[in-house]
């Protein structure tokens, strides 16, 4: 019969560690540790399983505690009940059964907001870090920059940390010395800083060559405003 | 009938403690206890420290081997370790290498 394929850890028997395979695996009785198979694994109504999961279908009747990632369909039954993360693209949680934890059913329409961004390590580097932005007060030009100074600090070697806080200064000091080109009162006090930190962010300049072209294209696009 | 069957194709790293017969016809590392009968079949690679009332090898077996009651090594079976019962049976055709001690 299909026991013969499949591998039952029976009611009175306790797993602990690691299970991998390519067969079904049928719990009555308990598994803690990690579950990775290409088949199905089905949690009995008396079986307890402490573990992460990855298997093509999980059919819960039991108790579950673990986050669970199937890439076809997870199955909740009414006596089911688990505690834990489901990233499946099928979900069936019937009447009955208990559950906590998040539901993942993978990219619905459109990807995750970039707002989620922190959790996934890929999203993250393509978004440009809100630290280089805020310093510049200008949001257009600031995001069209962006990617490149991030390029520049990556290309830059280490030291260039105190480059890069030169250049949020040189920023803030051209913000105060355009503001101070259009008469505004704030820029008296900021635009003697405007100078010393720019004969800084020269000096440090040199360290990371590509920057003056940037800081020339903020001035060029300062002064079309 | 066993009760808990590791199929084939199944790799457990790990223990497995039991009060019910298990038959193992995968891999199996780590140590393996259980109150009843171990049966490991001819497919399986069993990598552990077993405790149990009767063992019953046709496959390979590579640890020490507690039985309470019995130790049977089939002809298909190979083993590497020692071997603490009241009851050996070696079969014609098996391998074997390491202590036996019937002084339980």
């Amino acid at each position: 019969m299909t026991d013969n394929l499949a591998t039952v850890i029976g009611a009175h028997t306790h797993v602990q560690g690691r299970i991998e395979g390519d067969q079904d695996l049928n719990v009555l009785g308990r598994v803690d540790g990690q579950i990775a198979l290409s088949k199905t694994l089905t949690v009995d109504a008396n079986g307890v399983v402490v573990a992460e999961v990855q298997a093509t279908r999980v059919l819960i009747s039991g108790t579950l505690v673990g986050n669970v990632s199937a890439s076809e369909l997870i199955h909740i039954a009414a006596e089911g009940r688990v505690v834990g993360d489901l990233i499946s693209p099928r979900i069936v949680i019937d009447d009955g059964a208990s559950f906590r934890g998040n539901v993942d059913m993978g990219d619905l329409d459109a990807p995750l907001p970039l707002l989620a961004a922190p959790r996934a390590a890929p999203r993250a580097r393509t978004e440009p870090r809100p630290v280089q932005t805020r310093p510049a007060p200008r949001p257009e030009p600031a995001l069209a920059e962006s990617p490149e100074p991030r390029r520049e600090r990556q290309a830059a070697p280490r030291p260039s940390r105190a480059a890069s806080e030169a250049e949020t200064l040189e920023s803030r000091a051209e913000a105060a010395a355009e503001a101070l080109s259009r008469g505004s009162k704030r820029t008296r006090s900021s635009g003697k800083e405007s100078k010393a930190p720019a004969a800084g962010a020269e000096k440090t300049g040199k360290k990371s060559a590509p920057k003056p072209p940037t800081a020339a294209g903020k001035r060029s696009r300062a002064r079309k405003r | 009938m066993a009760n808990t069957i590791i199929g084939s194709s199944i790799v457990i790293d790990g223990e497995i403690t039991g009060e019910e017969d298990l038959v193992v016809e995968g891999t199996v590392k780590g140590k393996i206890v259980l109150k009843e009968n171990l049966l490991v079949e001819k497919s399986a690679v069993v990598e552990a420290d077993i405790e149990s009332a009767a063992v019953t090898i046709s496959g390979q077996v590579t640890g020490n081997v507690v039985a309470a009651d019995r130790v049977e090594l089939r002809s298909e079976g190979r083993m590497i370790g020692d071997i603490r019962a009241p009851r050996i049976l070696i079969a014609d055709g098996a391998t074997f290498k390491g202590n036996v001690d019937m002084d339980v």
